[in-house]
């Protein structure tokens, strides 16, 4: 959580001074700003699906591994 | 995480309001007028050329009827559930392309729905609330939990990812130099279907700027922090006030309303579906008494 976060910080950072001394071209902001999307916003999703216990991971792999196979009547 | 205790009426549930957003927004869908349309206008999307080939009145009309009825039966839990339910939503996925396809517009109200139609033809959501009588197979209650957490997470993501870009993409500056006004009126001002004109008082009453930027703000950090809302039931509370009241305000404010979003908040992320299958269940006798 604490490098998560740095990051943001880190990233936010960045694009505040980017306001007023130029960093990098537009391609270069272009990815920079995609980069930090995914972090910030799949970080936190990552960290909520972390939060259902390891012990249900065999069952939650059973269903990956069913659907498509069952047969529906 | 959120709906780790759910079942088969959830996903019906799910499967109905799904289905049933897209016999609504179906319906708007006219044919007629759409086959008008120069076919150059299509050539940007990446599907363009499938749109083409259905861009006649006829078939387009034909297709729309077939994607009507197949939205109704999925909605009556017709079975086998994954070949009405998959056929629907590759009709379905063809409508969203040709609607979408018009200068390359995406409506994105519709995007997060045809994923969530096109994802439950997987999962058995026709095990409950269905015209069947007879009783579906025993299966792993994890084949109705997975489905509805990564539903549910998906919508999370959405609003997550849309409100990380405007923090990344607008920084702070977009809370103070009136983006907030401009976009009102812009919003305002454009052809839209609900013709709502409140947003142009905004002019009138300068004041506004204020508390729209800070709403603005509130608004981005719940989206932000939409993936809380998945495991921490306070924040739930707080974030569905939040992300409802921006819906209902854009409807006023902007003429941009996503009730299908509304839709699949009450389903997924209030106890809506509890206090139905408790309805639907009756009252429970009570314990004998030792």
């Amino acid at each position: 959580m604490r490098t998560w976060l740095l990051g943001v910080a880190v990233l936010f950072a960045l694009r505040l001074v980017g306001d007023f001394v130029p960093l990098m071209s537009a391609t270069g902001w272009r990815w920079t700003t995609r980069l930090a999307e995914l972090w910030l916003a799949g970080g936190l999703l990552v960290w909520a699906w972390r939060s259902v216990p390891n012990a249900e991971a065999p069952a939650r792999c059973e269903v990956v591994i069913t659907v498509g196979l069952e047969e529906d009547t | 995480m959120i709906r780790r205790d759910a079942g088969p009426f959830e996903l019906a549930l799910l499967r109905i309001a799904v289905f049933g957003i897209w016999f609504v927004i179906l319906l708007d869908f006219d044919a007629e007028s759409f086959s008008r349309l120069p076919p150059e206008m299509m050539d940007h999307h990446v599907l363009g050329a499938v749109v083409r080939l259905v861009a006649s009145a006829p078939l387009l009309q034909v297709l729309k009827l077939a994607a009507l009825a197949g939205s109704a039966l999925c909605v009556l839990g017709v079975r086998p559930h994954s070949l009405a339910a998959g056929a629907t939503a590759l009709l379905i996925l063809v409508m969203d392309v040709a609607s979408k396809s018009i200068g390359s517009y995406a409506n994105h109200a519709q995007t997060l729905v045809l994923l969530l139609a096109l994802l439950l033809a997987f999962f058995p959501a026709s095990d409950a609330l269905s015209v069947h009588r007879k009783p579906p197979p025993e299966r792993s209650p994890w084949m109705y939990r997975l489905p509805l957490m990564a539903v549910a997470t998906l919508v999370a993501a959405t609003y997550a990812f849309i409100g990380a870009r405007r923090l990344f993409v607008g920084a702070v500056s977009i809370y103070t130099d009136g983006s907030i006004v401009r976009w009102v009126v812009a919003r305002t001002l454009e052809e839209g279907a609900h013709d709502i004109s409140v947003g142009l008082k905004v002019l009138d009453h300068p004041w506004l700027e204020v508390p729209l930027a800070v709403g603005m703000l509130v608004t981005t950090i719940a989206e932000i922090l939409s993936p809380v809302a998945l495991v921490n039931q306070r924040f739930r509370w707080v974030w569905l006030a939040v992300i409802a009241g921006f819906h209902v305000s854009t409807l006023f404010l902007m003429n941009i309303f996503f009730w299908e979003n509304l839709i699949l908040l009450a389903v997924l992320f209030t106890p809506l579906p509890a206090l139905l299958r408790a309805q639907k269940a009756g009252p429970q006798p009570a314990a004998a008494s030792p």
